[in-house]
């Protein structure tokens, strides 16, 4: 029998998984997809450098085939993803979804779904982790170690620090850019004021991106070019942690191979994977030690149903979660006319925080100041035309922003994914069903209108017509389909990752969520994993 | 629909179709306007509603004239969705290539303008839309876009605004503010959002379009003096805003 960890995915809980694990001195081979990253174009240059600098700089912008231009005969929900990033969301041939009230993103990318991620890197709090059976106190050094090993630039001393406890290994902010600052400063000189009217509270947001260079990272450099990818790693991807566990000699790394599901023997202990080579469709098996399924909530979730499926039991995985999210554009009208910095970090760099009744009630916004983003995507929105449109544009884009708010989701056992089983018993596609909660107008509706209404305090109007719920799944925050519970039956976890009824079977994604609060959980399942690592295997 | 009565007769005499719903559709698409015109033989002139408004109209008037009504909010929902055959495994072996409308009834392909003429119309979009010149970078990235993706007038409005837009000046500000209120899915618009992200993509335009204007900036003067407490920044500019600027300055003294 192998000791060795086989761990299926390559994303934020796998690689934090492998590195805990290699620290602790086992053996790990990684099985993946594995959609390796372009090389970063230029990497020396600033955003609009590459304008001027690179010998086609609009295939880099909006894609070969201009599958990044957003035009208005297109109806995709999603802005256009860059093209440097198209990698990430690259879908896999024979890998059938189908989905009812949910439209689920996927990545087969080396990193997973984190290497297009925002960098948000927020701990929840002790009534935040109410339904997890663990607390702060389990969480803590994790959090710590991870922050250590990724980079996390914030501030413990603002009015959001009473929602994000303080963990070890925080760096200094990172500049900001200068909308963030006259926001931020305008609040400051009413705070009282205007938290009294609306209970909602601005600061800064923690983000996973290096103020000072760290563990061979360079700091960030204000190139502009987040949205399209850091030329310098300065923001944290899973690729980072990856490329160390690389350099680790009880590290082996397969990509290129698609894992479908486990067997077990009579005793209850997974014995193998067994997929398929992604270029020659070769079926493979791998003798494992322990079996780490750490693909993201949904691929876990689809490998374990299809394992349960070979050995006779027909299971369908209930609780999925995501968080709601809703869009909010504003317009600064004290910064109308106001020019940009292009050489400024682009993602967000404050938030907006709304506390609840109870601490899991907790409304997160995300405020970013859209600095460097196209103008025509944005432009087109406006319901002018489209000379009118570009003129009006330049004159608010330094005045633009965005309140991404995140809504906390329950586990609720009627939003499942199952298997479509196929007459010759075979699955044939996912199948995500996916209803909201009855009581989520009655949530969402007032916190809109507060957080209209603070932004209005602070001189910026969000028009209503504009501001846009987005579809289930949108926020790619999935959790909740195997979840952690001290004393759950089988197809749960334990608190260590372990899952019931196996010996040697562990879930260290998403899926072990027992609830999903607002705040964006990325920073957690890294956390989550390595701990799950730790108290697995230690 | 003789190819779907086989399908069905298939079914009927035991072909496996494994449950579910199989939706079976047909080799061509149409959207609403080409499917009536088709069905009435001849060009259709066709009157665009502004649908948010028309549906909001429609779902306050449900209530007291429901009888009355010739359809209904959610029966104009309907028509936003499209009625498309979602591919089913089950579909393809029933229906393995679905029979055409016979040509004589479709309408014909539309034709694109030719490179000069793409170069020509470019030009006057980014002039319109920015006030710069295309560098023949830029003009060689419009025709590879039109090599590679179709923009064609979807239907006889359509056209015509297109060719509003060609008659120069006042026709393509004419087209252009018309898409902007009343059709943002017009082709016009959609040459003119190619134009700008072609422009916003490379140099030397996207300076211009990165930079606001200076009667914008004197807004933002006017701003800057309400943030320190009501001190006017008279001296930086003439324009309206610091004119009212002074004003208030003055009353306030």
């Amino acid at each position: 029998m192998s000791d060795r960890i086989v761990i299926i995915g390559a994303g934020a809980t796998a690689v934090h998984f492998a590195a805990t694990a290699l620290l602790l001195g086992r053996k790990v081979l990684m099985l993946d997809v594995g959609r390796p990253a372009p090389a970063p174009a230029l990497p020396g240059a600033s955003l609009n450098g590459l304008k001027t600098d690179l010998d086609d700089p609009v295939r880099y912008f909006l894609g070969e085939d201009y599958g990044s231009l957003i035009l208005p005969t297109d109806t995709s929900e999603y802005y256009g993803f860059p093209p440097s990033k198209n990698y990430v969301f690259k879908p896999l041939d024979d890998y059938a979804v189908k989905a009812k009230g949910f439209e689920p993103l996927m990545s087969f990318a080396a990193g997973g779904l984190a290497q297009a991620w925002t960098a948000g890197a927020y701990p929840f709090n002790e009534g935040e982790l109410e339904a997890f059976p663990f607390g702060w106190a389990e969480m803590a050094p994790a959090y710590g170690e991870v922050a250590r090993r990724i980079g996390v630039s914030g501030v413990t001393d603002d009015d959001l620090s009473q929602f994000y406890p303080a963990h070890d290994g925080l760096l200094p902010p990172i500049q900001l850019d200068a909308h963030s600052q006259f926001l931020l400063d305008d609040y400051a000189s009413r705070r009282e004021k205007i938290s009294g009217k609306h209970g909602l509270y601005l600061g800064r947001s923690r983000s996973a991106s290096l103020s000072r260079d760290h563990a061979g990272r360079k700091a960030c450099s204000l190139s502009g070019r987040c949205l399209w990818g850091c030329p310098s790693q300065s923001i944290y991807t899973p690729s980072v942690t990856l490329q160390e566990c690389l350099s680790h000699e009880n590290f082996e790394y397969r990509p290129g191979v698609r894992i479908a599901h486990f067997t077990s023997d009579a005793s209850g202990r997974v014995t193998h994977v067994a997929g398929s080579l992604i270029e020659s469709g070769e079926e493979i098996s791998v003798a494992v030690g322990e079996l780490v399924l750490a693909a993201g909530a949904l691929s876990s979730t689809r490998i374990f149903l299809e394992s349960l499926l070979r050995a006779g039991v027909r299971h369908e995985a209930g609780g999925l979660m995501d968080n709601r999210q809703v869009l909010m554009p504003f317009v600064n009208f004290k910064r109308l006319g106001a020019a940009f910095d292009d050489r400024s970090y682009q993602y967000h760099q404050i938030a907006i925080g709304a506390p609840g009744a109870h601490p899991f009630d907790y409304v997160h916004g995300l405020v970013t100041t859209l600095t460097t983003a196209m103008a025509h995507p944005v432009a087109q929105s406006l319901p002018v035309g489209m000379r009118a449109a570009m003129g009006l544009f330049r004159n608010i884009h330094g005045a633009l922003g965005l309140a991404n708010i995140n809504f906390a989701d329950t586990r609720r056992e009627e939003n499942r994914i199952a298997l479509e089983i196929g007459a010759d018993g075979r699955s044939k596609a996912m199948l995500i069903n996916y209803t909201p909660d009855t009581n989520e107008p009655a949530r969402v509706k007032p916190m809109i209108k507060r957080f209209r209404g603070f932004l209005a305090a602070l001189g910026c109007v969000a028009p209503p017509n504009m501001t846009r719920m987005r579809p289930m799944g949108a926020s790619v925050h999935y959790a909740g389909t195997v979840p952690m519970q001290t004393e759950g039956g089988d197809f749960t976890t334990s608190s260590d990752g372990r899952c019931r009824p196996f010996k040697n079977l562990i879930f260290a994604d998403g899926s072990t969520f027992s609830s999903l609060p607002a705040k964006n959980l990325t920073f957690t399942l890294m956390a989550n994993s390595t701990r799950i690592a730790r108290a697995a295997l230690g | 629909m003789d190819d779907v009565a086989d399908a069905l007769a298939a079914i009927a005499q035991g072909a496996a179709i494994e449950g579910g719903l199989i939706e079976l559709g047909g080799a061509d698409r149409y959207d609403l306007r080409a499917l009536y015109a088709r069905l009435r033989g001849a060009p259709v002139r066709f009157a665009h509603l502004p649908l948010t408004l028309t549906r909001h109209a429609l779902a306050l008037a449900e209530k007291p004239l429901l009888p009355l009504l010739p359809l209904t909010a959610g029966q104009l929902s309907t028509f936003v969705n499209d009625g498309l055959a979602d591919p089913h495994p089950a579909a393809a072996a029933l229906l393995p290539s679905p029979r055409p409308a016979p040509r004589a009834n479709r309408a014909s392909p539309p034709s694109g303008p030719s490179g000069e003429a793409l170069d020509k119309e470019f030009t006057r979009h980014a002039r319109y839309v920015a006030g710069v010149e295309p560098t023949a970078y830029q003009k060689a990235k419009n025709r590879d876009f039109h090599a590679k993706r179709t923009l064609e007038p979807a239907n006889a409005l359509d056209a015509l605004l297109l060719k509003v837009s060609r008659l120069g000046g006042l026709g393509l500000a004419l087209a252009d503010s018309y898409s902007g209120l009343l059709y943002r899915r017009s082709v016009v618009r959609a040459k003119l959002v190619l134009a700008l992200a072609l422009l916003e993509s490379s140099a030397p335009s996207f300076a211009v379009l990165d930079a606001p204007d200076k009667g914008a900036a004197r807004v933002f003067q006017h701003g800057a003096a309400r943030r320190d407490g009501g001190r006017c920044h008279a001296d930086r500019g003439a324009g309206v805003f610091a004119r009212a600027c002074r004003a208030r300055a003055h009353w306030q003294a």
